[in-house]
């Protein structure tokens, strides 16, 4: 039984159609990411999971109940606000009583519970201070608190770690992943980062202009992007972009990019190519950009081109190349010795580009599956 | 994923807008009252100005319609043309211009001088203008007859000025309740002025004169006209000061429209005329609000177009 | 010892004085007292035996006092006190439901409606007066109690404005988060709303106060038996009096104008303590 199911949800503010026909599922216990840039329709999916906002045609269910209509407090939700929204009159511990008080708890059972949650958030000190006289990082713990003393059946987090420093952000991201799984409560969190979404999902919803272009684990979003927008989003930095074109038929398909043109293998596309011309783009990420003195034996194709920024991380220095006319960041070891305006040669594996469609942007590459370089770092890439 | 439009969204929306019947409830005790005791009664002084009600007499029980009467009697009376003659002058005159002037100036004193005085000036502005009218109206009546302060600090100790400068004492008495008020005003909108601005005009060598007329001014420009439709919104208003220093006399020459309405109608018992008079001021206020929303309106209009020019 | 013997150089010359700063501070001086003489008569003229409108050194006396304490002159003051509350009451209370449903609920035609009541609150009460009388003496309420609500009603466009806006400066957030944990509208208004939106209360019901305080026509048309009048009536009486008693005037008027400059201190703290807000929002 799916704990959240969205169907044919389609919300309008006036004439603007700011989401639109979502269809999709959320398995009970799951973390789900919702991610994409600003004014997307990630929030507003949110709060109309929430009951904060009322779809404008459509189904939402939880569980078995239809809540479209349903108000927020009878949705057995709870959520956490990107401002937070803490009571700023109340004590940590009437803010985190809030709830329970509503709903008839006993006194002493409520000081039990706060006292718990408090004990597991690190605020057993703080509980008869107010918000405005605490940290950014603690009142964040406050809001989880309120989220969590409940003991709903989905958690809501909209955006919870957008004003914190970058510092304390990884702190807490580890924190809520580990409360996460620790409760193993159905949770949805909402973020513009695509590092956070792709560190903390069990699966991600890429959204853009009000639908999901792609509901995946964060290795089939890397691996197999469903579109162009997607395989950019993900992954850091950018994927290139490259003009290109497929010509031929049947087996004798030829790619022209860059300059050049190599044969290509049909087999690869998911579907045979319907005509002699094809207008593609060509995608390759700059981890899979090797200089031709660093590169694996396995990158056969070359490509030239002029160095024009040099841009260094300290571990990682990325190379901007201008190769046609067109910039292309590529991966270089720490610290190369290379200069501005000075040309050079870059190396890549054929097996490691994308195609998209020039037109639609959807990916016309079947599903690969091959361990990347990348894989190595991310925590599911064990099995 | 992506269907077309036309198709998924067809169809009654579920979130349509429903009015809150709960909003019915909030607004309905403010919205009676207000009705019963403020609305109603305006429509009823309109009526009324047309009738020959009388405070006293056959027609305060017996009263009808009687149609342009009032009008004509008001057109015809020679104490209405200057009631609405010295109205003008007390609101606008000492309201509107003086007080916004006074404000301003008293402002900019503040801002230039030193810290004891302005903080005494400030205190003696606020606490002027949050005594009660009738207190007021006690001070300067003391104040502006023979040997009072206002006489012995002139140098002219004997002269009655109440008595024989009626409407010009009331106008800056009317002037010094609200200044304190325009001076609050002004000293917000000063502060707010962005000090890098003036800066910037002393690289330029600009002049004391010319910093206060190309900057400070023209930033000022929605203050002063807020601040002369409140004086003169409150100036219309002040009926206990003229009428608890002068009485609307000495033979009618403090006679604003608000305490001839009064004494016509509860002096000489004409409710009706009374009425009409009453109505003749919530036009003339109507009218003076809009002329100032209209300047305040067409003078930002013209400086965003002269920026607009210059962009 | 002061620092400045260690540092090299030669010192700069401050400029202290200078024309502008001169005339300036004179114009302040003469304005301090264009405010300060007729207060400073007031203070002086209550504590002199032998007061008038000149301004003299007193023959010191608290007499002047004891007139202003007298029965009749405290039970005008205790109707101030009754005018004052009631109408603060009717006008605050009705305004603050009102001011919440105006910031929070959609309403056809709010913009509209709201621009109506501001220029309301600018309305002249005189013109009321007449259809007013008219009524109450149809309605046979020309007394105290009457007249406070109305006086009341006069300031409830303002009350509802300022009250409005304190409402509009609370994060919609907290609304959403208390409806969440299943919180009543009722909860809501009670626990969340109306402490933070307190200080904006209390300021409007503080202008309904000093605005009925120091209303005199109303209550001199609207009020017919003379025991029940307020105070400005009572110091009209005075003033229209064969014999004026600037003294007692002075001192009685002294006495109830100090409620409202106490009153005004309080709002002022108010405003300077801010807002409750910090820690709400991030």
């Amino acid at each position: 039984m799916p704990n959240v199911r969205f169907e044919h949800v389609s919300k309008l503010f006036g004439d603007h159609v700011a989401i639109r026909d979502l269809n999709f599922e959320i398995k009970e216990g799951e973390f789900v990411v919702f991610v994409g840039p600003s004014g997307c329709g990630k929030t507003t999916t949110l709060r109309m999971l929430a009951g904060l906002e009322t779809p404008s045609y459509g189904k939402v269910w939880i569980g078995d109940k239809d809540v479209t209509l349903a108000p927020p407090g009878e949705r057995d939700i709870s959520m956490v606000f990107q401002s937070y929204a803490l009571f700023p009159h109340m004590s940590v511990y009437k803010n985190l009583a809030f709830g329970p008080e509503v709903r008839g708890m006993q006194k002493s059972l409520i000081s039990e519970r706060v006292h718990q949650v408090a004990e597991m958030l690190d605020l057993g000190k703080l509980l008869h201070r107010r918000p405005s006289e605490l940290s950014g990082g603690q009142r964040q713990r406050i809001a989880l608190g309120r989220m969590m003393i409940r003991q709903p059946k989905i958690f809501l987090l909209d955006e919870p770690l957008s004003n914190l420093d970058a510092a304390l952000r990884t702190t807490m991201r580890s924190e809520i992943m580990e409360l996460q799984r620790r409760l193993a409560v159905t949770t949805v969190y909402v973020t513009h980062d695509q590092v956070e979404a792709m560190t903390m999902g069990d699966r991600i919803a890429v959204f853009k202009d009000g639908s999901i272009l792609q509901i995946d684990t964060p290795r089939q979003l890397y691996q197999n992007p469903t579109n162009k927008f997607v395989a950019c989003f993900v992954g850091s930095p950018k994927m290139n972009i490259l003009p290109g074109s497929l010509s031929g038929r049947a087996t004798a398909v030829k790619l022209g990019f860059a300059g050049g043109s190599i044969a290509f293998d049909a087999g690869r596309l998911a579907q045979p190519l319907a005509l002699e011309e094809r207008e593609v783009e060509v995608g390759i990420r700059p981890q899979d950009l090797h200089w031709i003195k660093d590169a694996p034996s396995r990158c056969g194709h070359r490509l030239g081109g002029v160095v024009s920024n040099i841009e260094t991380t300290g571990p990682e220095t990325y190379v901007v190349v201008d190769i046609q006319g067109t910039s292309i960041v590529s991966k270089f070891p720490s610290f190369p010795d290379i200069k501005f305006g000075q040309t050079v040669e870059l190396a890549l594996d054929l097996d490691d580009i994308y195609l998209f469609d020039r037109a639609s942007g959807d990916n016309i590459l079947g599903n690969r599956d091959k361990p990347t370089q990348a894989d190595t770092k991310l925590p599911w890439a064990a099995g | 994923m992506v269907s077309s439009h036309s198709d998924i969204l067809k169809g009654r929306r579920i979130d349509g807008r429903r009015f809150d019947s709960a909003s019915l409830a909030f607004l309905s005790p403010a919205g009676l009252l207000l009705f019963l005791l403020f609305l109603g009664p305006v429509v009823y002084s309109f009526y009324l100005g047309f009738t020959n009600l009388q405070l006293i007499g056959p027609h305060s029980t017996n009263f009808w319609f009687t149609g342009s009467v009032n009008l004509k009697s008001m057109f015809r009376n020679e104490e209405f043309y200057h009631s609405l003659y010295i109205t003008m002058i007390f609101v606008v005159g000492s309201g509107a211009i003086g007080s916004t002037i006074g404000g301003l100036v008293l402002a900019l004193l503040m801002q230039a001088g030193a810290p004891v005085f302005r903080g005494i000036v400030g205190a003696a502005a606020m606490l002027s203008c949050i005594l009660p009218p009738v207190t007021v109206a006690v001070m300067w009546h003391a104040s502006t007859s023979a040997g009072g302060v206002f006489p012995f600090l002139l140098g002219l100790p004997h002269v009655e000025f109440l008595y024989n400068y009626p409407m010009t004492v009331v106008s800056v008495a009317n002037i010094w309740w609200l200044c304190g008020l325009s001076m609050l005003m002004f000293s917000a909108a000063l502060r707010n002025i962005s000090h890098e601005m003036i800066e910037a005009a002393l690289l330029e060598r600009a002049s004391a004169y010319q910093r206060f007329i190309r900057i400070i001014l023209p930033s000022l420009r929605p203050t002063i006209v807020t601040s002369a439709l409140l004086m003169c919104l409150l100036s219309f208003g002040n009926f206990t000061l003229i009428f608890l220093m002068t009485g609307g006399g000495p033979a009618n020459a403090t006679n604003i429209l608000p305490l001839y309405s009064y004494v016509q109608g509860f002096t000489f018992h004409r409710l009706g005329f009374g009425a009409l008079l009453g109505n003749v001021i919530i036009l003339l206020s109507a009218i003076l609000g809009s002329l100032f929303v209209l300047i305040g309106y067409l003078s930002t209009r013209r400086a965003t177009s002269v920026k607009k020019a210059g962009e | 010892m002061s620092q400045s013997m260690s540092l090299p150089g030669e010192p700069v010359p401050v400029r202290v004085l200078s024309p502008g700063k001169v005339a300036v501070n004179l114009l302040l001086i003469l304005c301090a007292l264009f405010f300060l003489s007729p207060m400073i008569w007031l203070l002086v003229a209550s504590v002199d035996t032998q007061a008038s409108q000149q301004l003299e050194w007193p023959t010191l006396t608290l007499h002047q006092f004891e007139i202003a304490f007298n029965r009749n002159n405290m039970r005008a003051l205790g109707n101030s006190l009754m005018l004052s509350i009631v109408a603060t009451c009717v006008a605050t209370i009705p305004s603050s439901i009102a001011a919440y449903s105006f910031s929070r609920h959609k309403i056809p035609g709010k913009n509209g409606i709201l621009l109506s009541i501001l220029f309301l609150s600018g309305v002249p009460i005189s013109i009321l007066i007449i259809p007013i009388y008219q009524i109450f003496q149809w309605a046979d309420c020309l007394s105290l109690i009457p007249t406070a609500v109305f006086l009341g009603v006069t300031a409830m466009p303002f009350e509802i404005y300022v009250i409005k806006n304190a409402i509009d400066a609370i994060p919609l957030d907290l609304e959403e988060a208390a409806r969440i944990e299943q919180a009543s509208i009722v909860r809501i208004l009670v626990r969340v709303i109306a402490p933070l939106c307190l200080p904006g209360i209390m300021a409007a019901a503080i202008y309904g106060f000093i605005n009925t305080w120091g209303n005199f026509l109303p209550p001199l048309v609207l009020i017919t038996d003379t025991v029940q009048q307020p105070s400005p009536v009572a110091i009209f009486g005075f003033m229209t009096a064969d014999v004026v008693n600037y003294g007692a005037i002075a001192a009685y008027s002294l006495v109830y104008s100090t409620p409202v400059i106490i009153l005004y201190i309080v709002m002022a703290r108010l405003f300077r303590g801010g807002f409750v807000l910090g820690g709400a929002v991030k």
